[in-house]
């Protein structure tokens, strides 16, 4: 063999070997609004997200804990929040920080004094608002007292008297509440809308998906029922689970054995019809009153075992000697909802593009997940449709959002709410569906977002359909237009703003092995040498047990003199 | 900072297992081929060129009398043999055994160094019997070493046959392997040794080390090189470096075999291995400052693979096993995940492989005791040779620095009767 050759080839070897990972630079987004909290009890963290729910329909938000904020971080937003669930003392840097900051600022609750725009403002306690504005509410909210020389522009009735709510100053506002509730929000949001400096509102649009599809399903019923929509030349979407349990989860039929159903789906979706992924099987434990999938609500908790037969009840927040043992306890449950979901998520889109169906959403059915359920589901959607759970440790705190919102803590998961129900209790529920689209209309930007449940009786979703109609404010959205990308380890869909539909199932090796290279191009060599290694690792015992058996007679033929 | 150290370490260790892995099955194929030429050449063993055997020895009376009766039963004419010796300084009765075989046997003989050669190791006492010889061809033997009969018999057909070869090497086997868990690892690692090291570079590029032993060079060229350099701890490899040098290459011909006694204790065997790291590390610094005045730039590969060996192999391993521990009690938050797993449980499988095949090439070597003593030889032979690598850098660092006198040490040898190994009759 050459020398030469040989040093070139080591030499090439070398330099392959030590050329170091390529970084991928990663475009940051720059964030919006800025939301600066103080809490003290992780069940405050429930308002924290309400808000961020609240605002990121209006701008990208960054939750951030006020402790920890910069102030690059504060310079770089549009506005700035800030969320005093506790009374504390601000230091002075970041005191100094959000006092310079130029731009729009709202302060909630404790600790507003400490800043420029609101140091007049003195406490005066707490008390439970009753009314707002002419609003009387259903439910008490627990707001501060104050008294300040600023302006009113909201003010609230306690049993004792008249106190202010929402105070200006110049461009900054404060809110005395130290709740938060839906029917609060959506009184207060049409004037977020109309006084924002940050947000141009769309027109008013409408959405309908139909929901409670699975595969045992009557695909005559979904015609049905989908006729209705056509013939009113309404864009719908449908919600399809892929999987149905039986027998107490003993026993699964499948989307992909329903041959008939499977056909109606596809047909549909060649007409143009979207398709929604609704969990997997719908269902955690089977004997529930109400389907619940991403909670267990047998113990009103979050998953807390892969199987729920092995669930048990989770400890509570006075069980813990302290909130970081608590949280800790929390983020280890977190990575098995996490696990859990993105099990299901997968096994979601793969038997629904087995059944040639591609998912361009994700919906839950009932709607109550913890963030962490949320977050995994971010990886694998872009685009989620139902409500919001907002307490990590109780469904208890669930609600809707009048515009498409982008909260932090869902990863910034786009969420179409479903903020209105259909018809129910025939004539008597319509005065609530009228209501709740006169709410929305009051808000600036909003969407109107219904699921219809295949079930639900032809003349209730008729019903529901006249009423809806009867607001022509409303445009219905097509959500076949809207962007959307969907991927877990196999498929990639991606739905364009223009309609295209784009499935991508890799060749799994091939387009596996390009994956790999492109995000850690160095474990992947690794990797590939590992398994060269590997065969002749094995081609060395298989020579090895192969020599075995034949020495005994190589022994005789050995060292023969002379060669 | 620990992701590149890693990265670093991981590229070392790999170089070299890949490296290795290429050698063995250039063992293995020379192994299955290099008899082939041995009936051409027997044709030409004819006009027989005088040898002169070489054994330098120092208070060597416990194997003398063996090593002496084996060369005394070496196939080659005896009227061309010159077995010579070297009695270095020894206190013991090696002068007087040797003495006894030189009366019954003309062609040996007994040679008692003088200053400035006296008691200054190996390479001062083989220069000694080159300046008292005559021999065309020069075989050099530990004084442990039981050479099979037709030993120099091939060694001397290599040398006629290969003219371009300044030397022909054999291959040594060790005659007590069974008599410690020691021995066996030792034993183990010759067998590797020569089959890979050895056979695999000579079958893919022509070259192979002077192992000390059981090896015969040309008198016209170790004149030409000026004998043995005697500030070299591992004289054999400086030579080979400067027979290298002057355009010849050596040949590894493991037809011609001896049997030599290996270290039996720890302290024994730390101190002669200790001697041979120095050594070779003295050699491979040596001629890398020399680089821009080798004449053969063939011989920075060989080289490199020392440099390799000794200096950056182990410290990648050090590296590994350092950043392993560290990342215990601190998380390193390392970038690469299973991956490194998974190569280090391939590294041993790939060690384990390899081994068990170059042992097949031995007879009765590739049996289920070996199998487990290789095991149990990664996870403590094999650790070992890492102390002593790092201990005798630190040795040579110092005598560098400090100029101190190159200090021999001698082998403390054991009695053999009765032990193991098997000879060709």
């Amino acid at each position: 063999m050459k020398f030469k050759m040989i040093i070139l080839f080591l030499t090439g070897l070398l330099i392959i070997s030590c050329f170091p990972e390529t970084i991928k630079a990663q475009s940051q987004k720059k964030p919006t609004i800025l939301i600066l909290y103080d809490i003290s009890s992780p069940v405050e963290q429930t308002t924290i997200h309400r808000v961020d729910a609240l605002l990121s329909s209006y701008g990208e938000t960054i939750v951030e804990s006020r402790a920890s904020a910069t102030e690059k971080q504060i310079k770089q937003a549009s506005t700035v929040i800030y969320i005093g669930m506790n009374q504390v003392e601000i230091p002075k840097k970041q005191r100094e920080w959000i006092n310079s900051f130029s731009h729009q600022k709202l302060f909630i609750g404790y600790n507003a004094n400490q800043f420029n725009e609101f140091n007049q403002l003195k406490f005066n306690g707490k008390s439970n608002l009753v009314k707002v504005g002419k609003q009387t509410l259903a439910k008490r909210i627990s707001f501060l007292k104050t008294t300040s020389p600023y302006k009113k522009v909201i003010e609230g009735q306690t049993i004792n008297g008249v106190h202010p709510v929402l105070l200006k100053n110049d461009k900054s506002y404060y809110l005395s509440l130290n709740q938060w509730t839906d029917e609060f929000q959506w009184y207060l949001q049409p004037y977020i809308a109309e006084n924002t400096t940050w947000f141009k509102p769309p027109k008013h649009k409408a959405w309908i998906i139909i929901s409670g599809i699975q595969p045992s399903t009557s695909p005559k019923r979904l015609k049905q029922t989908t006729d209705i929509l056509k013939k009113r030349q309404i864009p719908y979407a449908l919600a399809v689970a892929a999987v149905e349990y039986t027998n107490n989860q003993k026993g699964i039929n499948k989307l992909e054995e329903a041959k008939e159903l499977k056909k109606e789906l596809q047909n549909q979706q060649a007409q143009g019809v979207p398709i929604i992924a609704n969990g997997y099987g719908l269902s955690y434990r089977m004997d529930d009153k109400v389907q619940h999938e991403f909670w267990d609500s047998r113990f009103n908790q979050p998953i807390t075992a892969l199987n729920s037969a092995q669930a048990e009840k989770a400890y509570s927040l006075d069980a813990f000697s302290s909130i970081e043992a608590f949280n800790k306890e929390r983020e280890k449950i977190g990575r098995t909802e996490k696990e859990y979901t993105a099990k299901r998520i997968e096994d979601a889109i793969t038997e629904l593009v087995n059944a040639k169906l591609y998912p361009i959403a994700f919906t839950i059915e009932n709607d109550h997940a913890s963030s962490y359920v949320y977050e995994e589901i971010s990886k694998h959607f872009s685009l989620f449709f139902g409500a919001l759970q907002y307490n990590d440790n109780s469904s208890e705190d669930t609600g809707v959002q009048p515009l498409i919102t982008k909260p932090a803590y869902m990863n910034h998961l786009q969420v179409y709410s479903t903020n209105i129900k259909p018809v129910i209790n025939g004539l008597e529920g319509e005065p609530t569906l009228v209501h709740e689209l006169k709410d929305l209309l009051k808000i600036k930007g909003s969407m109107a977002g219904i699921k219809i449940n295949m079930q639900l009786n032809p003349k209730t979703i008729e019903r529901t359909l006249d009423i809806f109609e009867s607001f022509p404010q409303f445009e219905w959205q097509n959500l076949r237009e809207v962007k959307s990308d969907v991927q877990i380890k196999h498929i990639t869909i991606q739905q364009t703003a223009k309609g295209a539909l784009e499935v991508k199932q890799q060749k799994k090796y091939l387009d596996f092995i390009k994956k790999k290279w492109q995000t850690s191009p160095f474990e992947f060599s690794l990797w590939v040498l590992f398994w060269i290694v590997f065969l002749f690792v094995l081609i060395f015992f298989l020579n090895v047990i192969r020599l075995r058996f034949t020495l005994k007679k190589r022994l005789f033929e050995e060292r023969k003199p002379n060669g | 900072m620990a992701n590149i150290l890693f990265f670093t370490a991981l590229i070392l260790i790999w170089v070299m297992l890949l490296y290795h892995m290429f050698l063995m099955q250039g063992g293995y194929r020379h192994y299955r081929t290099y008899e082939r030429v041995i009936p051409e050449w027997e044709k030409n063993m004819i006009d027989l060129p005088t040898v002169s055997i070489f054994i330098p020895s120092h208070n060597e009376e416990v194997v003398m009398e063996q090593t002496l009766t084996a060369m005394s039963r070496l196939y080659y004419p005896k009227d061309k043999l010159d077995i010579i010796v070297i009695n270095d300084n020894s206190s013991d009765r090696t002068g007087e055994i040797a003495q006894g075989f030189a009366d019954r046997y003309p062609f040996i003989r007994v040679l008692e160094t003088k200053p400035p050669n006296k008691g200054k190791g190996k390479s001062s006492a083989l220069n000694e019997a080159l300046a008292n010889s005559k021999g065309e061809i020069i075989c050099v033997y530990d004084a442990d070493n039981t050479p099979e009969k037709k030993a120099v018999w091939y060694l001397v057909m290599g040398l006629i046959n290969d003219p371009k070869a300044a030397a022909m090497v054999g291959k040594f086997r060790v005659i007590n392997a069974a008599k410690t868990w020691l021995t066996r690892f030792i034993n183990i690692e010759t067998i590797c040794f020569q089959w890979m090291a050895q056979g695999g570079r000579w079958k893919w590029f022509g070259v192979a080390t002077i192992p000390g032993t059981n090896f015969a060079i040309r008198r016209s060229v170790i004149e030409e090189l000026g004998g043995w350099d005697v500030k070299a701890l591992a004289e054999d490899t400086e030579l080979t470096i400067r027979v290298y040098n002057l355009g010849y290459h050596i040949r590894f011909f493991p037809k011609a075999i001896t049997w030599e006694q290996e270290p039996e204790t720890l302290g024994v065997w730390w101190k002669q291995r200790t001697r041979w790291a120095q050594g070779n590390q003295y050699v491979v610094l040596k001629f890398l400052r020399q680089f821009a005045t080798l004449k053969r730039k063939r011989i920075i590969f060989d080289l490199f693979y020392f440099f390799f060996t000794y200096f950056l192999f182990f410290f990648g391993v050090i590296l590994s096993n350092g950043l392993f521990i560290v990342n215990l009690f601190y998380d390193l938050n390392l970038a690469i995940g299973n991956v490194a797993i998974a190569l280090w449980i391939l590294a041993f499988l790939l060690f384990l492989g390899e081994v068990m095949i170059t042992l097949s090439i031995e007879r009765n070597e590739m049996n289920r005791k070996n199998f487990f003593y290789v095991i149990l030889m990664y996870f403590t032979y094999s650790q070992m040779w890492i102390a002593l690598v790092v201990y005798s850098l630190y040795q040579e660092i110092k005598r560098a620095i400090f100029k101190e006198e190159v200090k021999w040490y001698k082998t403390e040898r054991f009695s053999q009767k009765d032990q193991g190994g098997k000879k060709d009759d």
